[in-house]
Parts: C-alpha cells; sequence; structure tokens
C-alpha cells in the first residue's frame, strides 16, 4: 500500500507541477518524490491520531484513483535512449536474480538489531498516532521513513516495511542506470546502478526496515531533479528537488561536527577504514564489497564536467557520513563514488562488465563468508523457510537476536501493551509493544540512569530514585544483569521499592512499587 | 655474413635451449625448498579459500593459483609444483634473446647478453624455484619488450597486451609494482606528447592494468598487515650489495678457500659493484637524452630510453618509499628486476657509445669473464641460497625405506627443514609419521634430521648417524639404543 500510494501521490505531484520526463524517469520520480509526501500525509493523519489501516487504506484508494484519471489526461512519454539488446536482457537477468533473493530476504521475519524504527512504527500503530512524549525526556525525532513504514507495517507488519524500504534500493539502481541513458553514458550509470544494487551492505540494509537505503535514494533523485533542471531550464524540477531535499533531511540529519570532520580527513583513518568498510566488515558492521576498494578511480572522472558535478554530489552525501562513521552512513556517497567510477572506466573496453560479474560473485553471501570478517553485518544463509513461515517464528527471531528478542517478548509479556518502561539496555523494539525508553538514547535518560547509578552506591537514594522515575510515567524498570546497577537491584530489590517481576535471559523487569 | 649471423643466432637459441633443458632438470630432481615447501603447506594445498584470503611475504598469489592447478592437473611432485615457474623461464628465455638481438643484432655479442641475463644466479635459480619471481620477472620483461617495439601512437591491443604483462608480473610477485609502476609512467610521459595518446594509455593500459591487478590481489592483501612485509634492506647501499652478493658469491661456497687472491677478488667486485651501477645510471642520463632527440624512433633507442627512465623512476619510488613510508629496500631476490634491468643498460650503453675498438674488445672480454662467473656458480643438483634443503628429499626417501608405515615414527627436524619435511609427508602419504612441529628438536624423537649446526646434538643425545647428504651436509640420525637395523 505505501508503494502505491507514493507511485499515486508521485503521479499526482508531477501532474501538478507539470513535469515531463522519460518514461522511465517518471516511474522513478513518481515513486521517490510521492514517497516523501505519502509520507507528509501518513504524519498529517498519525498527528491527528488517525493512523488506522482504514484510514489509510481509503486515502490511498483516493489518491490511486485520481492519479489513474491524471495518467489518462496526460499524453505519451518519450523514452530514454535504450540499452543494447543483449546488454539489457543480461542485466535484467542479474538484477532479477538478485531482487527476488533481496525479497525471500526481506519477507523472511526482521532481524536488524540496531533499527529502532519499526519499534517506534509499532507504538505509533498502537496509539493511533503519534505517541505521548513522556514528561521530562525528550526523545530522538521519528524519521520521515517511518511514516513512509506505518501503512505498510499496518498491514504487513514487519516483511512489508522491509520490502517498502528494498523498493528505495531497485528505485535507486534504475535511477542510477537512466541518469546514465540520459546523460550519454549509459554503461556508467548501470555500472553505478549495480554496484550499489548487488552490494552487501546495501543489501542488507535495504532488506531490513532502516533508513540508509532510502536516504541514498532521496538525495541520489534530489541531485537527479538538479541536474535535470539544469540541463532542461524546468524550474518546476527545483520544486521536485526541494521537496525531496527535504524528505531526505527528515529521514536523518547530518550531526558533523568540526572534531569529527577532522577525524575523518586523517590518512591513517582512512586507509584502516577502506579495507574495514569494503572487504572485511567488522562486528556487527557491513561492508560494501571488495570492488569498492578503487574508489579513488572515481576521481578520474573530473576530466568530464559531468564528473565534476557528480563529485559535487558525492561531497554534499559525504557530510552524513562525517557526522556517524558508520559504513551503512556511506551509503549515499557510495552511490555518487560508484557513478564517478563508471563515468571513470566508461571508455575503457571490457572494464565494466568484468567488474560488475566480479561485484556479482564476491557480493553473494556465499561468497562473501569467505573473505568477510565472521560477525560482520550481512545476508547471511537462506531463509526461505522462514520467508513462507514455515519455521517457528519465535525460535527463528531468538536464534538470530539473542538475547535482545528475548527481553522484548519478557518485556511485553509483563508489561503488556499499555506498560511504560525505562530499560538500561535496548531490547528489540520492533517485537514489542510496550512503551520503551532506552536510557543511553537521550538527555533525560542518561540522567535518570546517572540517578540510578549514584543510588546503587547509598541506600538513603534509592526510594528517591525510583520515585523520579514513577514522576516521568514509567511503571517498569528493565536491568541486564551487565549493568553496573544489576546487583543493587538485585540483592535489594525492596530497599529500592521496586518487585522483580520476571528475569530471563540475563535480565530483570522490575515493576516500580 | 649472412651465413655467420645464422649460426650466432643458431648457438643463442641453443644457449637458451640449454638453460631451459638445466631448469627443468633441476625442477625435476632438486629437492623443495623451504620457501618452496612453505608455499606448497600454506598457499598451495590448502583449499581456493585459503589461497584467496591468505597474506604472507611469501604468497605470490598467481603463481599460487597457477601451481595449485597443476598440482591438481598432474599429481603433486616437486615438478608439478615448479611448472608455472618453469614455463615463465622459458618466456624469461624468449624475451631475453629478442632483446639481445634488437641491442645486438646476430654477433656474438648476442649470445654473451643472452648469457649475462639468464645465467645470473638470481635469474637462474628463479627459472625453477617454485617461487613467483621467475614468472613475474619474465612478464614484467615482456612488459618492456611490448614498450620498446612500440610506434609513437600505440594501438590499443598494443597497449592492452602491454598492460596484460604488466598485471601477470605483478600478480606473480608484488615486488614488480616497483618496476612495472615505473615503466607504466615513463609510457604516459612518452605518450603524453602526442594528441589523443594520453587517453588512449589511460583507456587501454593503465585503468586494464589497475583492474586486473587488483582483481588478483584485492582479497590477499586485504588480509595483509603490516608486519608481513618483513623481508628487505634499510639502506640502498646495502639492497645493492645484497643483490651483488647473491649474484656473485652464493654459489661459489664450492671453490677452494685456499685460492684467496680469487676469494678476495670476488668479494672485492662485489663489494664495488654498487658504485658501478650509479655509475651506470649517471652515465645513462646524457646518454637517454641524446637518444630521446636524435633517435626515439627507433626500436633500439625505445629499449634505451625506456630502460634509463624505468631504472630511474623505479630507483626514485624505491627511496620515496623508503623516505615517506619506511618501506624496506629490496633484498637480493626481491630486488631480482634490476639484473636484467641494469645488464640491459649496461649493454646498451656499451653497444650504442663506446665506439673505440680497443675499448670494445676490452668491455667484450669483460663481459665473457663475467659470464664465467655466473658458469662457476651453477649446480645442477640444488639452489645455492637453499643448499640445507639439498637433502631433505634424500633423507626421507631412506626413512621410507627404513620404516615403511610398520609404526607410527615422531620426528625431531631442524627448524629449516620442517617445511620440506611436511611437504613430503604429504606428497609421499607418509601419515605414520606424526606431524612435524618448528620446535620438534626438543622434544625426544624417533629419528632426527640435523643440519651442520646441529651436530653437537649428535653426542648430547647420543644418536647414530644413519646417512649424511653430501650437498646439504644433513644428517638422518636416530637414537643409538634403536637396534634394528635398516
Amino acid at each position: 500500500m505505501s508503494l502505491s500510494g507514493a507511485l499515486a501521490t508521485g503521479r499526482l505531484l508531477l501532474s501538478a507541477l507539470r513535469v515531463r520526463l522519460a518514461r522511465e524517469e517518471e516511474r522513478l520520480f513518481a515513486f521517490v518524490a510521492g514517497a516523501a509526501c505519502w509520507s507528509a500525509a501518513v504524519w498529517l493523519l498519525a498527528w491527528l491520531h488517525l493512523a488506522r489501516k482504514g484510514v489509510f487504506m481509503t486515502v490511498a484508494a483516493i489518491l490511486i484513483s485520481a492519479a489513474f484519471l491524471a495518467l489518462r489526461k496526460r499524453g505519451p512519454c518519450a523514452s530514454l535512449p535504450p540499452l543494447g539488446g543483449r546488454t539489457r536482457y543480461v542485466c535484467a537477468a542479474l538484477f532479477g536474480g538478485f531482487l527476488l533473493m533481496y525479497v525471500v530476504y526481506a519477507v523472511a521475519p526482521e532481524t536488524s538489531l540496531t533499527g529502532n524504527h519499526l519499534g517506534r512504527v509499532e507504538q505509533m500503530q498502537e496509539a493511533r498516532g503519534l505517541p505521548a512524549p513522556v514528561a521530562g525526556i525528550v526523545e530522538p525525532g521519528p524519521s520521515a521513513i517511518e511514516f513512509f513504514y506505518l501503512p505498510a507495517f499496518s498491514i504487513g507488519r514487519h516483511a512489508s516495511a522491509a520490502l517498502a524500504h528494498l523498493s528505495f534500493l531497485a528505485a535507486l539502481a534504475l535511477g542510477l542506470a537512466s541518469y546514465g541513458r540520459r546523460s550519454g553514458c549509459a554503461r556508467a550509470g548501470v555500472f553505478a546502478g549495480f554496484m550499489m544494487f548487488l552490494s552487501p551492505l546495501a543489501a542488507v540494509d535495504a532488506t531490513s526496515a532502516r533508513t540508509e537505503a532510502a536516504l541514498a535514494c532521496t538525495l541520489f533523485f534530489c541531485y537527479y531533479a538538479l541536474e535535470l533542471w539544469d540541463a532542461t531550464g524546468r524550474r518546476r524540477m527545483l520544486v521536485v528537488a526541494g521537496i525531496l531535499l527535504a524528505f531526505a533531511m527528515a529521514i536523518g540529519t547530518s550531526s558533523a561536527s568540526l572534531e569529527s570532520i577532522q577525524r575523518a580527513a586523517r590518512p591513517e583513518y582512512l586507509m584502516g577504514k577502506a579495507i574495514e568498510w569494503t572487504t572485511m566488515g567488522a562486528t556487527g558492521q557491513g561492508f560494501f564489497g571488495p570492488v569498492f576498494l578503487l574508489a579513488p578511480l572515481g576521481l578520474l572522472a573530473l576530466r568530464k564536467p559531468i564528473g565534476r558535478r557528480t563529485l559535487a554530489g558525492a561531497a554534499f552525501a559525504a557530510l552524513w557520513l562525517v557526522g556517524a562513521a558508520r559504513p551503512e552512513a556511506a551509503l549515499p556517497l557510495a552511490a555518487f563514488v560508484a557513478l564517478a567510477m563508471g563515468m571513470a572506466l566508461v571508455d575503457s573496453p571490457g572494464m565494466i562488465p568484468l567488474l560488475v560479474a566480479v561485484h556479482a560473485v564476491m557480493s553473494l553471501p556465499q561468497a562473501a563468508a569467505i573473505y568477510s570478517w565472521p560477525d560482520t553485518w550481512r545476508l547471511r544463509e537462506w531463509p526461505l523457510k522462514a520467508a513462507l513461515h514455515r519455521v517457528n517464528e519465535d525460535a527463528y527471531l531468538m536464534s538470530r537476536m539473542y538475547p535482545a528478542y528475548g527481553w522484548a517478548r519478557s518485556i511485553d509479556e509483563t508489561a503488556g501493551k499499555s506498560g511504560q518502561v525505562f530499560a538500561l539496555a535496548e531490547p528489540a523494539r520492533a517485537y514489542c509493544s510496550a512503551r520503551i525508553i532506552v536510557a543511553e538514547e537521550s538527555e533525560g535518560g542518561r540522567a535518570l540512569r546517572a540517578t540510578l547509578q549514584a543510588a546503587a552506591g547509598r541506600r538513603d537514594l534509592r526510594r528517591a530514585a525510583i520515585s523520579g522515575l514513577k514522576q516521568h510515567g514509567f511503571g517498569w524498570l528493565f536491568v541486564p544483569d551487565a549493568d553496573p546497577c544489576a546487583r543493587s537491584l538485585r540483592a535489594s530489590a525492596t530497599g529500592w521499592g521496586i518487585t522483580p517481576i520476571k528475569e530471563a535471559h540475563g535480565a530483570v523487569i522490575y515493576r516500580l512499587d | 655474413m649472412a651465413r655467420l649471423s645464422t649460426v650466432w643466432t643458431r648457438l643463442a637459441q641453443a644457449l637458451a635451449l640449454a638453460i631451459f633443458a638445466l631448469s627443468a632438470y633441476r625442477a625435476a630432481t632438486c629437492s623443495i625448498t623451504i620457501d618452496e615447501a612453505f608455499t606448497y603447506n600454506r598457499f598451495v594445498g590448502v583449499p581456493y579459500t585459503q589461497t584467496l584470503t591468505d597474506f604472507d611475504a611469501n604468497h605470490h598469489v598467481l603463481h599460487a593459483l597457477l601451481a595449485r592447478l597443476s598440482v591438481v592437473a598432474f599429481g603433486i611432485s616437486e615438478f608439478t609444483l615448479r611448472l608455472p615457474s618453469l614455463l615463465g623461464g622459458a618466456l624469461y628465455l624468449w624475451v631475453a634473446l629478442a632483446l639481445s638481438r634488437i641491442i645486438f643484432g646476430p654477433r656474438p655479442m648476442m649470445v654473451a647478453a643472452l648469457g649475462l641475463l639468464s645465467l645470473n644466479p638470481l635469474v637462474l635459480d628463479q627459472m625453477s624455484m617454485a617461487r613467483g619471481y621467475g614468472a613475474g620477472l619474465a612478464c614484467w620483461l615482456l612488459a618492456l619488450y611490448f614498450v620498446a617495439g612500440w610506434p609513437p601512437s600505440p594501438r590499443p591491443g598494443q597497449l592492452r597486451a602491454a598492460a596484460l604483462a604488466l598485471i601477470a608480473s605483478v600478480g606473480f610477485n608484488l615486488i614488480f609494482i616497483v618496476p612495472g609502476l615505473a615503466l607504466a609512467v615513463w609510457c604516459a610521459i612518452e605518450t603524453a606528447r602526442e594528441e589523443g595518446a594520453w587517453n588512449n594509455l589511460l583507456n587501454h593500459m593503465i585503468l586494464p592494468g589497475i583492474v586486473g591487478t587488483f582483481l588478483i590481489l584485492a582479497l590477499p592483501l586485504a588480509h595483509a598487515e603490516a608486519q608481513h612485509f618483513y623481508l628487505g634492506e634499510k639502506t640502498l647501499r646495502g639492497s645493492v650489495l645484497t643483490v651483488s652478493q647473491a649474484s656473485l658469491l652464493q654459489g661459489m661456497h664450492w671453490f677452494p678457500g685456499r685460492i684467496k687472491i680469487w676469494n678476495t677478488w670476488v668479494w672485492i667486485l662485489a663489494d664495488k659493484l654498487p658504485w658501478a651501477a650509479a655509475a651506470l645510471l649517471l652515465l645513462g642520463i646524457p646518454a637517454g637524452i641524446h637518444t630521446l632527440l636524435r633517435a626515439r624512433t627507433t626500436e633500439n633507442g625505445r629499449l634505451g630510453t625506456s630502460l634509463i627512465a624505468t631504472a630511474w623512476i623505479a630507483l626514485l619510488m624505491l627511496v620515496i618509499g623508503n623516505k615517506a613510508a619506511h618501506v624496506l629496500y629490496p633484498f637480493a631476490r626481491t630486488g631480482t628486476y634490476w639484473i636484467p634491468l641494469l645488464t640491459l643498460l649496461a649493454l646498451w650503453l656499451w653497444k650504442r657509445y663506446v665506439t673505440h675498438a680497443a675499448v670494445r674488445a676490452a668491455v667484450s672480454v669483460a663481459a665473457w669473464a663475467w659470464l664465467v662467473l655466473y658458469l662457476l656458480q651453477i649446480h645442477p643438483s640444488y639452489y645455492p641460497p637453499f643448499r640445507g634443503d639439498a637433502g631433505t628429499k634424500y633423507l626421507v626417501e631412506v626413512l621410507h625405506r627404513m620404516e615403511n608405515g610398520s609404526r607410527k615414527i615422531r620426528l625431531g627436524v631442524n627448524w629449516q627443514l620442517v617445511e620440506g619435511f611436511r611437504f613430503y609427508r604429504h606428497r609421499y602419504g607418509l601419515n605414520w609419521i606424526e606431524p612435524v612441529e618448528r620446535d620438534s628438536l626438543e622434544q625426544p624423537a624417533d629419528y632426527y634430521a640435523l643440519l651442520p649446526q646441529d651436530l653437537s646434538l649428535i653426542e648430547k643425545l647420543r644418536l647414530q648417524v644413519l646417512v649424511r647428504h653430501p650437498d646439504s651436509e644433513a644428517v638422518l640420525a636416530r637414537p643409538a639404543a634403536v637396534q634394528s637395523s635398516p
């Protein structure tokens, strides 16, 4: 529903702006720009506490009908210059094969550990809108992508949200290819599309309900819109670019500081990260695929004006990276770098097919297992049975998200949907209906945690610390055994004024008395 | 006259064939050396995944892959393991012959040039040893030969052929990244003067070269750490000395020590070679400039300028690498490429600029005498730098005859022989020998394989010497208390 809602909204937007694009471009722009508008519409519904499946379906139906009518009024569109006959079929087969594989991974139960996005989506669904803020605690605001996921989640739960995110990666790959076709360097665009689409990091990120692939896609289309404005002189493309830039900022802003920029600019830092981010990976971190080690070749694109503009886009996208030095934050940058690499290699016969073939082989989950660090974040064993719901979902999730999934289930069982939990570690919130505030995620949470730690050393402060939690509206306290406070809480729960209700998977859930 | 030139050509071809035959004989009969056995044990006789994701300075990736192919196709033996190097040796001889012909034409000095290029012990050993040096050197020299034969605006096919040769050379051994890059930089400088040629060079040589090298080396190198690059010299002079000593002294151990004048003379010669190399490089500058101005389009002229430029650029790269990133200078075999580079440069300068008949004759005599120095170091039955390994195969065969799998035995082996014993244990399927460890001499054992430096153990452990290998002086012994006879 999110996809059709986005497509319909996008078509209406482009019709309203009277923007004429090539047929291939129009579909892609309709989807990405539509996703921005559709998210805004869902945000409005959530703000009005109308975030219900029936409402979403009604609005989507209206938009689709309107878009259908608008489409009928519009005349035929031109096409971009086609790819060569055999190339087209090979590309389609490669793209289709990997897409099919990704769909299976996306439909399998969500096991992304670090994303809290579906946790918030779950809470929005429970609250039929934006959840009420917790007194005295300023939580990080919801990402725009969560509003895009919400209608999908309301129908197909986790798998639908993951599929919605996957559609952004597919749009990015197709967008890169169509940009190349429009700019007269189709092979460079196709190369960049495959570099992104096949990348192990992009794959694992896009098949989880996260934000980075969507951000990369939105930023690239923002650049694409600016390029179209520059090439055609149509000012209305600036409106599309503005909408996309706003959507990108709303998906995730960069918190780049001078210190982080200086650190990232150190050559030894860059050299060390280059191998880790492209080939080896690190514990819990993804990697782009070894072919990205050739990224410095992208600098050769500086020889051409289009290459210089692409690298300028890369410099802008790099802002998202310096703020958070994680490989997945580099996905927006990688799209531009891949395009620049394609432009550098486009006149060298045989290099592009060779590198795409190597990248495809190296990106297969079985091949990546050979050369990467053992516990990197990547697609692992083929989850066909899980995708077809032929395995016990609880057991499947427990084996892949231990102990976070076990914690989430325990919290749900004890605190219930209405419970408000202060957590000293992060459970798998995507599978938890209770309202959970993780201490580390906000200034107020960290202050409360500090109070608890201080009270662990002083008996006279303990009840005051717990009543402080209660004043913020918390009814439950979740404490893993590894936490510094855990021993004191466990030893003298009565002294704190709390009751241990459930102990599971190396953690205890206390009720605040 | 024409008949005479055919004679010299035939003679040179006969010499090349003889050198190849010698290399083939050594490949088939010489005992495995520590470095070859290490290559097999760690990079060839293991799953492909380990070949591609493990790294050490000893790992010559393309060689390991081809050796693996050879071993899989023809079974494991010293010869099959050395087959890629042997084929590389054949290629080297062909290119050396072609380059000698470019410089001298079909004349007597062509034969001498071929000998000087091929019989240097550092080069000759690598024509058959199961390492990547020989094949890498052959491919790099092939690239030089291609470049020398280019017209002013080379065709894409010619550029791609040179790129392929350079990719193979670096794939065979990382040391060729220095002369390979130097040659590529010179090509870039050369072609920059022709309109449109730079783009051609970039698209058909440089980019394919980078991509090809990347595809071969990226995965193993991703697992490399700074401490893996341990082999090298701290100073440039020290580096040149290791190359000159390996060229002139390594195979001379058989020469009677009492002929002191000879011994001293060769040592002095080896000691002075760095100065000779420096003089050669300096002399090359005016010669190169003169050739660029006068005869840069001829094959001979292009070869000369390419040699001078490549030598200087390679030297600069080594110095900059050492000063800026503390990269060590080459050590003996890791500087193998300097031998054909400087030999060809010396021969080219002599042919082109020494015109006085008496001087020409004197230099000719010196060249032939130099060749004699190389000939004196040829040892068909072993590789001089690895003389200690010469008897490993023999010791294993004796052990095999004595025990023949009747019981499980434990070996105490000098650490230098451990890799060789592991290789032969696998090659002959001697599973009745317990896995050989590096510290095995410190534990009680059923048999001991000792090198001359361990002979004190014979008395200390009361060992009975069973056999002694004449070349390596390695000894197979066992505790004297054991009564059964071989």
